[in-house]
């Protein structure tokens, strides 16, 4: 009971504090950044719950914000839809996709899905950039107009940033949410045995659809919100690096871990933005840090035996220590 | 034989694997209520005959009726929806769960929770959840592994991840349980636990179908002991009655000489 109520207080304070930032923030640039990482925060978030609870190691997540975003921008500077219905719709439109991904994929085993998914994502790329009447080519589809709710426009990085804020949170408490149900249990225990799922009565290739449908559709919004922040659909912004990068913040955070997620996605967006010379050695510093991390925290900074239970452990260490040298204190006097 | 009492009925049933033929024309039967032991030398094809029994593989040829109805070829979620649960030779777990998530995953035909439903409560508003988590504690209960429910089901000792794998398959209240080597790995002790677990599921609803290559258990608690042997069927009938069969003795030990 103690507990919750601690937790409910802490999660309350963690969102005054986010809700009060700009007010802190004065940077434009920081804020601009902070809005990056919600964005990106939903993404890892969707991965979590494909690679992190299901058990599917998807390698093209990049692709589907790509179809969000691609379907969004076409949707409002082509056709002129407003945003909000563009923003569901591209939800709608990669969780489509999605769902006949995963009901192609629904028998392929792990490995196998890995490379379904990187080629899908190399085949949407190639999309982006060649189907030029529709998705613009190289030069993209520009001037996408800020999110705009019936009248109130995001233009600034201030507004933005209370509408990704707000969207991180929704998909946050829906994702959870998902994760603590019967559905989220079921995605687990094909994770961890899909023959005794499968003899629980689960259905797995149902389930193994519906993961990743209802991944896709978040990744797709994402994907939305993204493209209506910049103003402008990139087809580089959606290429297989991209897709890696994205998994190595739902990995860094823990795969499994929620919370972890957005840690990973914080660490992964915000320290390459520190200084210009870091951005460029960005790689490298992920890659150092993947291995640094396999040997240290090999679940993820907030996955099992990550940096709380470590913490413990170490004020486990240093209380045994403190008593020991009390012990051979009393034992000399 | 009462032929009302029939809830499972195996005709015929063959399964090959290219050349290999794990099983040839097995026919059993089992009434409802009773416990039947299945032994045999190593590859007699026991497993295999659980496998076809629960829809993991397809017969070659042959039929299952399950309550009347026909399960041949059916999924194995959805035969397991109908009322067959079993258990693994090698403990299958969900490993990374708690164990009282494992045992609501075992719940998971029983469990109606609709996806708005979800959205909308948190887990702990859910009336189903919360009527779920209770049962799951008190079968765990009977099962003596309450104490553990927050644990990791990976890193139980081997004895209680036994348990709480039947114990899983117990609270889908199921009709036909299927135990595959329950006491494999056990000290006479755990066995002796073993067999009063297994006569307490039957009490308690399911029938029980058991392989077991430790004659002490199956012959204590089995009604009836059915024999395969090279993937046929060759002796069925009362513990006392195959422990004197022939073919049985031969099977086990070999021929005597002239």
């Amino acid at each position: 009971m103690m507990d919750a109520m601690l937790k409910n207080k802490s999660r309350i304070l963690l969102l005054a504090f986010a809700l009060s930032l700009p007010m802190i923030i004065t940077d434009e640039y920081w804020i601009r950044i902070l809005n990056v990482f919600y964005t990106y925060a939903v993404v890892a978030l969707s991965i979590n719950l494909i690679v992190g609870f299901c058990g599917q190691l998807d390698m093209g997540r990049s692709a589907f914000m790509g179809l969000g975003a691609y379907c969004s921008a076409i949707l409002s500077v082509k056709l002129g839809v407003p945003f909000a219905l563009a923003f569901v719709l591209s939800g709608v439109f990669a969780g489509v996709t999605g769902a006949v991904l995963g009901f192609l994929c629904r028998k392929s085993t792990f490995d196998y899905l890995t490379l379904v998914t990187i080629g899908f994502n190399v085949i949407c790329q190639v999309l982006f950039l060649n189907w030029i009447p529709v998705t613009g080519g190289v030069m993209g589809i520009s001037r996408v107009p800020p999110p705009d709710f019936f009248g109130f426009t995001f233009d600034t990085n201030t507004r933005f940033y209370y509408l990704a804020l707000a969207f991180l949170v929704c998909s946050y408490a829906v994702i959870r949410r998902i994760t603590k149900s019967k559905m989220g249990r079921a995605f687990e225990a094909i994770r961890d045995d899909s023959v005794a799922a499968e003899y629980a009565g689960i259905n797995v290739q149902y389930y193994k659809i519906l993961n990743f449908t209802v991944g896709s559709v978040f990744t797709g919004l994402a994907g939305s919100l993204s493209v209506h922040y910049s103003q402008y659909a990139s087809p580089f912004n959606f290429t297989l690096d991209e897709s890696i990068y994205q998994l190595q913040m739902a990995i860094l955070g823990g795969l499994g871990s929620l919370p972890g997620s957005l840690v990973g996605t914080f660490i992964l967006v915000v320290f390459p933005e520190m200084s210009r010379a870091f951005y460029e050695y960005r790689l490298l510093f992920v890659g150092i840090l993947m291995v640094v991390m396999m040997l240290y925290f090999p679940n993820g900074l907030l996955g099992n035996a990550g940096v709380g239970e470590r913490l413990i452990g170490v004020r486990c260490r240093v209380a045994i220590r403190r008593q020991l040298k009390a012990g051979e204190r009393n034992g000399r006097q | 034989m009462d032929g009302n009492n029939t809830l499972l009925k195996a005709e015929k049933v063959s399964r090959h694997f290219g050349g290999v033929r794990a099983l040839t024309g097995v026919d059993m039967h089992v009434s409802k209520g009773e416990i039947l032991g299945v032994i045999g030398p190593n590859g007699a094809g026991k497993s295999t005959f659980f496998n076809v029994l629960t829809g993991f593989y397809p017969p070659s040829q042959g039929e299952v009726y399950f309550g009347g109805k026909r399960i041949t070829g059916r999924p194995v979620h959805e035969i397991a929806e109908m009322g067959i649960t079993r258990t693994f030779q090698n403990i299958r777990l969900f490993d990374k769960m708690t164990v009282l998530q494992n045992m609501l995953v075992g719940m998971h035909t029983q469990l109606h929770t609709k996806f708005h439903q979800i959205l909308f409560n948190r887990s702990g508003n859910i009336p189903e959840e919360i009527n779920g988590q209770e049962r799951a504690e008190s079968v765990l209960d009977a099962f003596g592994l309450l104490d553990t429910a927050r644990q990791t089901a990976g890193n139980l000792p081997y004895g209680k991840k036994r348990r709480l794998e039947i114990a899983r398959a117990f609270i889908s209240n199921p009709s036909l349980i299927l135990l595959d080597e329950p006491s494999a790995g056990m000290n006479p002790y755990e066995t002796i636990e073993m067999m009063e677990f297994i006569k307490w599921i039957r009490d308690n609803g399911p029938t029980v179908i058991v392989i077991e290559h430790n004659m002490k258990l199956i012959m204590g608690i089995s009604d009836r002991v059915a024999v395969l042997n090279f993937g046929e069927k060759i002796a069925d009938g009362r513990p006392a009655e195959v422990r004197a069969n022939h073919e049985v003795i031969e099977a086990y030990l070999g021929k005597e000489d002239e």
